[in-house]
């Protein structure tokens, strides 16, 4: 039985009807319209008690934060959530009680790393949206890790510690705007890529959000997340999602832009000299 | 026989032939990208033969050979890499340099013998995350390039693991291995060797309501290339194993000048020599050399608006400056045999540079061809030619335009 999570990017998001849900916390999480403090992680767990609570912490550490990332763990895992998904391996060497999840956007592609991961401490694994229906049911026929997959949301490219969009506003001296996110264009084509600026650096999201509603029959994972960040309303997903609604996949697409992202196309790295 | 010292100069090599310059100028060790595995993919890389070669070279002078095996697997990648790693071990290369963590189990569970140390694309940032890794066998790790010296340090002490940093060269706008934008704009696969470097791209930016930004400005992403030619001697003091060179897909001329610059700078730290003249001449050497500008970005500050590129003039390596290769030296004649690499005339200010040696600047006063003819110039690429040359130079010295005198 595949469940279906809810990434919070808003306190409303905490009302749908799912089966749990990923809480971004403060200064350890990015790429979440709303982050929590501790207390008030234990209050959401308190008052959802039968969902399933994961907390993230998907963001690098620096070396000078590591003691009070160590204590944001240690109290978190206090609280006795569902689990905690980490972004940083340094987690994976403070004995913490509850089940970790690991999520480094592009680094685990193949069962094997998973399983070293797995056997190293990692219940389960976020997987890659860089991977295709046919990676991913390989990975299920030989791994135990939990295996969560997002199948709804802007796809994270990139993240940058560096500013870009302010320093680019700097150095030009222009005035910076009050958006919360901006877009790149190459000029060739209609892509539009997002750029969001925070604490950290700047991160670069697809230009479309992958939608896929329609390979969830045949995707073997446990989990599937969907993420609502910098989407007005998520709810018409969510109810497409949870009533398993295939044939609503092209109305969601039309409505959100959406595309299947690598799930039905490999990435290629040997480039042809025609390709160049 | 040059300075042995403990810290290590490590060289990029692209082909076997660089292998050797890099070696002969002064690297203490070089890495290299096998045909399969590396995230050159489009590089010529090296087969097993070249590698054997290579390390035969490499440890006849007293240097290491390590080889990179830092893709990111996925399921089909990794048909075959077992038999690859047994063949790395048998012909003793001295480490693999590996980001993906499948690479520990391999190496451990057939009690392989190769060293591993960790790339930057693990993106490896605090004292914990190495101390994983070394629990697992690693010995060394190759920080993200977004580490200070503060975090350097920290690491060092607090780990006692071998940190290998990156000290020039072209660098990353990303967090090393957090980056896919080559896979969405090109279908190409950053983390398998394909990366087409979105990063060097312009673009318009826009706000979340579409309005374009600037008319006028393009919105850039790209970083200037990394420099710590000023901090050598900071990272030499905090423990650094391992000085790096970034540019497996560089030129020979490229290889051998700043290993050669980078050889005397830090021979002249680790001997407490203060040769302020000498770094002034090397900061100009290695600027000509790439032709970029660069800044020490994470090393001193976090980097903004000045480590950043926006002409959108980026340019790439300019040679112009290489002149020549020494092929033998006439001691009769007092005339240095020389192959043409790029334009010269008698009248021309040039430098003869090579490994173990102060440079040498002299004015062309004739140029002939093999026959003795007298010719006007030096046109044509490859062409053996005969200067005249005061100085005894060597087989393999460089010769360069003098652009600092």
């Amino acid at each position: 039985m595949k469940e279906i999570f809810i990434k919070v990017n808003k306190d409303k998001d905490l009302t749908y009807p799912c089966a749990g849900y990923v809480l971004g916390i403060d200064k350890f999480s990015y790429l979440f319209g709303k982050t929590y403090n501790i207390s008030e992680i234990k209050k959401i767990k308190e008052k959802l008690k039968d969902k399933k609570i994961f907390v993230s912490f998907n963001r690098i550490i620096f070396n000078d934060e590591i003691e009070e990332y160590k204590k944001a763990l240690k109290e978190v895992d206090d609280l006795g959530l569902s689990g905690i998904i980490i972004g940083d391996i340094a987690a994976l060497t403070y004995n913490l009680k509850t089940d970790l999840i690991l999520d480094q956007m592009h680094l685990n592609n193949s069962y094997y790393t998973i399983n070293h991961y797995y056997n190293n401490g990692c219940k389960g694994i976020i997987l890659t949206n860089d991977i295709t229906l046919d990676e991913i049911n390989e990975i299920r026929k030989n791994t135990k890790a939990i295996l969560f997959k997002e199948v709804f949301g802007y796809p994270h490219l990139s993240t940058s510690n560096r500013h870009l969009v302010s320093n680019y506003f700097k150095h030009f001296k222009l005035n910076k705007t009050n958006s919360k996110y901006y877009m790149i264009n190459e000029g060739k084509n209609n892509l539009y890529y997002h750029v969001v600026e925070d604490d950290f650096g700047c991160h670069i999201l697809g230009a479309n959000p992958i939608n896929l509603l329609k390979y969830t029959p045949s995707l073997n994972v446990d989990y599937f997340i969907i993420d609502g960040y910098l989407i007005d309303d998520i709810k018409p997903v969510l109810d497409a999602f949870l009533t398993k609604d295939v044939s609503k996949s092209d109305e969601i697409d039309k409505l959100y832009d959406s595309n299947a992202g690598f799930i039905n196309k490999k990435t290629i790295y040997k480039v042809k000299k025609d390709e160049k | 026989m040059k300075n042995k010292k403990k810290v290590e100069l490590l060289a990029p090599a692209g082909s076997l032939e660089k292998l050797k310059w890099a070696i002969d100028y002064g690297a203490d060790a070089v890495y290299i990208g096998g045909v399969n595995y590396s995230l050159r993919a489009n590089a010529k890389n090296f087969t097993i033969e070249e590698m054997k070669e290579g390390v035969k070279y490499a440890h006849e002078h007293v240097a290491k050979l390590y080889v990179t095996v830092n893709i990111v697997f996925h399921n089909e990648d990794v048909n075959g890499l077992k038999e690859y790693l047994k063949k790395l071990a048998d012909i003793k290369v001295d480490a693999i340099i590996f980001s993906d963590p499948l690479i520990i189990d391999i190496v451990n569970e057939n009690k392989l013998n190769l060293e591993m140390h960790l790339s930057t694309q693990a993106s490896v940032l605090n004292k914990d995350a190495a101390l994983y890794y070394k629990s697992k066998g690693v010995t060394r790790i190759v920080l993200a390039r977004e580490a200070s010296k503060d975090d350097i340090k920290n690491i060092i002490e607090d780990t006692g693991m071998e940190v290998e940093c990156f000290i020039h060269g072209a660098m990353c706008t990303n967090v090393s291995g957090r980056c896919v934008l080559s896979n969405y704009f090109t279908l190409r696969d950053a983390n398998r060797g394909g990366c087409c470097q979105v990063c060097r791209f312009n673009f318009d930016l826009f706000d979340e309501d579409k309005n374009k930004i600037s008319e006028d400005q393009n919105f850039s992403i790209a970083p200037k290339d990394l420099s710590l030619v000023d901090y050598i001697k900071d990272m030499i003091d905090i423990g650094v194993s391992s000085f790096k060179l970034e540019g497996r897909m560089r030129s020979v001329y490229y290889v051998a000048t700043t290993i050669s610059v980078y050889r005397k700078l830090i021979d002249i730290y680790s001997s407490n020599i203060d040769d302020k003249e000498y770094i002034i001449r090397a900061k100009k050497i290695l600027y000509r050399c790439a032709n970029r500008d660069v800044a020490a970005q994470f090393f001193n500050k976090k980097p903004g608006e000045n480590e950043q590129y926006y002409s959108g003039k980026r340019q790439e390596d300019s040679n112009q400056d290489f002149l020549g290769i020494v092929l033998d030296y006439d001691d009769v004649n007092k005339e240095a045999i020389i192959e043409q690499r790029n334009y010269f005339k008698p009248g021309d200010k040039v430098t003869i540079f090579g490994p173990d040696k102060d440079d040498y600047s002299f004015v062309i006063k004739e140029i002939k061809d093999i026959d003795g003819n007298i010719l006007d110039a030096a046109r044509h690429p490859r062409e053996i030619i005969r200067i005249n040359c005061l100085k005894r130079v060597s087989k393999n010295d460089l010769m360069r335009v003098n652009f600092l005198d």
